[in-house]
């Protein structure tokens, strides 16, 4: 295989697209970034796969580097559920390699499907949560029940919170995983309401802690398809470096951007790819 | 509640990896348009020493070191947590990383 110098350009501006994107409406590129590859570019789902997951991982560590240092990741409730999630992203890689590429293009136009509707109907917070005095300092954690206080700007005061449900928090994770080293995708659209609408998590909690997870999910599917042969380094460093810049760009234009507006041209625009990317599997 | 001590840490193992990373992919990107070789082979673990295009190397090191910065964050956390006696969460972090060293494996034979 070779990658001209049109493609690579096409590649990295592809990476700076999600990138940009997954900075500012809170997704990670794979859900972008695999039915371009596909359908623009013309690769193989399975290449397309791998080069996602480097993406991903990318995504995962230079965004998550950040909430780290603010405290809005939960290490202690990351790694529980980790465990749940790694699981299900070394079975989803190996799955994924096994299956024929027509049927991961159908399961991945279903989760599009999912995702648009998901993005159109837009990201609330949910449960209320006891604004605290006396904790000093973002980034505190319990670790029975999980559970943790994070600073919040909007309110200007130090929130504190309890993880609830737990088993389903699992399930949930485990499902995210599977998704993650199936299909190339980071998972933190499962992950996230998971987090927020059944554990009762803060959403900037959750995103946090699903965007530091993430990484984590996503080497574990990636380990399989670099072991089995379909990583092009060649497609993943372009589409990798581009995810860098974008993320760095989007995260400069968070702020003034409409995510709300976004969010609806995303859905609008995946469910249409989903319908692609069925068609052509059932094809 | 107590406060995690290692988040300073975790967070410059995050960003350096990147970092090194993205230094990296963006020299076998180089690399690759400055020879003209347009070439996209694949590539496993195995193969970073071998003989071959050299941008693809460079890029796959690029990739590794990606891929194993949230492991080795994993590990800082471990490292961390430990001295804090919280061995539920040592040993959940332990399995985390046990199961990508046996993804890695398995995924290698």
């Amino acid at each position: 295989m070779t990658v001209g110098l049109l493609a690579l350009a096409g590649l990295i501006l592809l990476g700076l697209l999600s990138g940009s994107l997954g900075a500012l409406v809170g997704i990670g590129g794979g859900v972008v970034i695999v039915p371009a590859l596909t359908i623009i570019f013309g690769f193989d789902i399975k290449t397309a796969i791998a080069a996602s997951l480097v993406a991903v991982v990318v995504t995962s560590i230079t965004a998550s580097g950040r909430y780290v240092r603010l405290g809005l990741v939960n290490t202690r409730l990351a790694l529980t559920l980790e465990l749940a999630t790694a699981l299900g992203g070394l079975a989803g890689g190996f799955t994924g390699t096994l299956v024929p590429s027509s049927a991961l293009s159908v399961v991945f136009g279903a989760l599009l499907v999912v995702t648009g509707i998901l993005s159109l109907r837009g990201r609330g917070e949910h449960g209320e949560y006891v604004h605290t005095a006396g904790v000093a300092q973002a980034g505190w954690e319990t670790s029975s029940p999980l559970g943790g206080a994070f600073w919040d700007e909007r309110t200007g005061a130090m929130v504190s919170y309890t993880a609830r449900r737990l088993p389903l928090g699992e399930g949930a994770s485990f499902v995210a995983g599977l998704a993650s080293g199936l299909l190339g995708i980071g998972g933190g659209v499962l992950k996230v309401p998971a987090m927020n609408l059944g554990m009762d998590v803060p959403v900037k909690v959750a995103a946090a802690t699903s965007s530091f997870m993430i990484g984590v999910t996503a080497t574990a599917g990636l380990s399989v398809y670099l072991g089995r042969g379909f990583l092009h380094p060649a497609v993943a460093a372009p589409l990798s470096l581009g995810v860098l810049a974008g993320a760095l760009v989007g995260a400069r234009f968070a702020s003034s951007a409409s995510p709300r507006a976004l969010r609806s041209i995303l859905g609008v625009v995946l469910v249409a790819v989903a319908i692609v990317m069925i068609v052509r599997g059932v094809g | 509640m107590r406060r995690d001590t290692n988040h300073a840490l975790v967070a410059s193992i995050l960003r350096g990896g990147v970092g090194v990373g993205g230094v990296l992919l963006a020299v076998g990107l180089v690399i690759g348009i400055a020879a003209g070789d347009t070439s996209a082979p694949t590539l496993r673990l195995v193969d970073l020493f071998a003989p071959g295009p050299l941008h693809a190397r460079f890029e796959l090191a690029g990739i590794l070191v990606c891929g194993a910065t949230p492991g080795v964050a994993v590990l800082a956390l471990i490292g961390s947590l430990a001295p804090q006696r919280d061995w539920r969460a040592v040993a959940t972090a332990t399995a985390v990383l046990a199961i990508l060293v046996v993804g890695m494996i398995l995924g290698h034979v």
